[in-house]
């Protein structure tokens, strides 16, 4: 079975400047182990589409479906506990909260009394054993990247979700990134990856493109 | 989680958290300030009032009040049990009675005022201070111009209907009757005058408690009129009047001033929380995307709630019982310095501030557990 699969997702706003259609039939699906990068123009609706698969936005049409079940279906309760347990998620611009050390950002993610001691582990599984306590501001951003993967990856979700990862970072910075996600792929985990850089295509096993709403395989 | 979060975004902010701490203690020092201000306003003015004398005079219903108002007293008399019966009801409308017994004398060689007059009688949980100094037995209290017809002065004795009597005290000059009155205590008037057990006044005060819009005199004459048939009443309207103006007076200066400051704090540190939750919203939409529950949400915001009041009370205290204790002594100056800083009020505001500032963050933490999630992917 496919561990995500989204159908007919369809998504549009209006406002004052007129209206948008950025998911007009949107279908996919992901296996598990299984990396999809999508790409496509800015404002072509790529953010929009992770949003859908996170559960995140009420859709005109369509579902999504995590391991056959209804993600808009899910209650509050098991929806916090699906982005909690099985889903993590990769920001552009990190999202670290800004008065926390990297340690105990990673431990946002996690529950129970060994949160430190596991933030730690993930941490150093990340190449930052020395920086546990150090604050984002002194970070370069490849590390602070490094620490939002880390709270990401703390809970060993099934699913990980990126939008633009590499966005903000240096060549080096990225082929860590990638080293990352291709490592959490290794152990069973999947990836969405939405992203406009070529780079991302290295470590996809499908690249597909959304473009006037539509998804289509690239490679 | 909460804890370790609460405090490094504190640290974070500190000025935001100042700002509220500060509100907060302004807002708290305020409302103690003004309530020992009141208070100190309501002992002067009870101090400044008790010169002023009583207000009410109750004499025997048979009495023609035109020979009261004429001669100062009247010939009718009342049984003195009338002032115990009156003064044993828990009543609302009266206080501070005393039994008196005026008639005529003789005193060095013309005519005078002898009043008896009993120790101060209050209804049940309403005791006070009493108004007039008391008469203690074998002594009396002179006007000026019959002490300086006697000439005597006070410690000096005198001889009244046979019986040598010590002067305890000599009232300044008054410009009325009082100063050709001799106090004694009532039994003795009782006796010189020959008329036991009898009292043909009982003085009293209203009890200051009525709102503007109520009729003092009706409302003591249905009272009394009641209780004792055998009296009626006759009121001093201009002092009552200016008694109860007094204090109504202060009354309201309290009950508009502190709520305004409650409210106007409460709204500043709703502001504030505000402002602190929309400048955070990326934070919040992160914690949500992380799964973290309502509950965690609002403890991020409550906590900070919690700690600015219990913060601002604190030093809103310290600075009120620093100032109070100072304006209060300067503005008050007959009562000002017997001035005893309220604690259990204070202690009363370090519980309830944080319980409003709390309440003044309900809006910002119903604006950060609604926080939509999605807000982290779109604010890039």
């Amino acid at each position: 079975m496919d561990l995500l699969v989204a159908h007919d997702l369809r998504k549009s706003y209006h406002t004052r400047r007129g209206s948008a259609e950025p998911l007009c039939g949107v279908d996919l699906s992901l296996s598990k182990s299984q990396c999809v990068v999508v790409t496509g123009p800015s404002g072509s609706g790529k953010t929009t589409l992770l949003l859908a698969l996170a559960g995140m936005l009420r859709l005109d049409d369509g579902k999504v479906e995590f391991e056959g079940n209804r993600v808009d279906q899910f209650s509050h309760k098991a929806r916090r506990h699906w982005w909690r347990r099985r889903v993590g998620f990769v920001f552009q611009s990190f999202h670290l909260v800004p008065y926390l050390s990297a340690t105990d950002n990673v431990a946002l993610a996690i529950d129970g009394p060994g949160r430190r001691r596991r933030a730690h582990e993930v941490l150093a599984g990340v190449g930052l054993s020395d920086r546990y306590e150090a604050k984002p501001i002194t970070l370069s951003a490849g590390e602070q990247q490094r620490v939002a993967i880390a709270r990401a990856m703390a809970n060993n979700p099934d699913l990980l979700l990126a939008d633009e990862p590499t966005g903000n970072l240096d060549t080096a910075s990225s082929d860590e990134v990638y080293r990352l996600f291709q490592e959490f792929q290794h152990r069973g985990g999947s990836l969405v990856i939405v992203s406009h850089q070529q780079a991302t295509r290295t470590i996809a096993d499908r690249v597909l493109e959304l473009d006037q709403g539509k998804l289509n395989t690239v490679a | 989680m909460v804890l370790r979060t609460l405090f490094r975004e504190i640290l974070h902010r500190p000025f935001s958290f100042l700002l509220g701490v500060v509100w907060t203690a302004l807002a708290v020092a305020t409302c103690l300030v003004i309530t020992a201000l009141h208070e100190s306003a309501v002992n002067e003015t009870t101090r400044v009032q008790r010169d002023i004398g009583f207000n009410l005079r109750i004499i025997p219903a048979a009495a023609d009040a035109d020979q009261l108002l004429l001669n100062g007293y009247v010939e009718e008399t009342m049984p003195e049990q009338v002032a115990t019966l009156l003064a044993d009801r828990k009543t609302i409308a009266y206080n501070h009675l005393v039994a008196t017994l005026h008639g005529p004398v003789e005193l060095g060689g013309r005519p005078a005022i002898l009043t008896g007059i009993s120790p101060t009688m209050f209804p049940p949980g309403s005791k006070k201070p009493p108004m007039s100094p008391a008469i203690e037995e074998g002594t009396a209290h002179l006007g000026s111009q019959l002490a300086a017809r006697l000439g005597v002065e006070k410690g000096d004795r005198f001889t009244l209907g046979g019986r040598s009597i010590e002067v305890a005290r000599v009232a300044p000059e008054s410009g009325t009757q009082d100063d050709l009155r001799a106090w004694v205590p009532l039994a003795l008037a009782q006796e010189i005058l020959d008329k036991p057990s009898a009292i043909n006044e009982i003085q009293a005060i209203d009890c200051l408690c009525l709102t503007p819009d109520e009729n003092p005199r009706e409302l003591l004459r249905a009272e009394i009129s009641g209780v004792a048939p055998e009296a009626q009443v006759v009121m001093l309207e201009k002092i009552a009047t200016a008694r109860a103006r007094q204090r109504q007076m202060i009354g309201k200066l309290a009950r508009v001033a502190i709520p305004t400051v409650v409210v106007v704090g409460a709204a500043g540190i709703a502001v504030l929380s505000w402002l602190n939750v929309r400048g955070r919203s990326a934070e919040i939409g992160l914690l949500r995307v992380l799964g973290h529950s309502s509950v965690t949400i609002g403890g991020l915001v409550f906590g900070k709630a919690i700690f600015v009041g219990f913060a601002g009370a604190a030093l809103g205290i310290a600075l009120a019982q620093g100032f109070a204790g100072e304006w209060v002594a300067d503005l008050f100056p007959m009562t000002g310095g017997k001035f005893e800083f309220d604690w259990q009020l204070a202690w009363r505001a370090l519980g309830l501030a944080p319980l409003l500032t709390c309440i003044a963050a309900a809006m910002a933490v119903s604006l950060a557990v609604s926080q939509d999630p999605a807000v982290v992917l779109r604010d890039q």
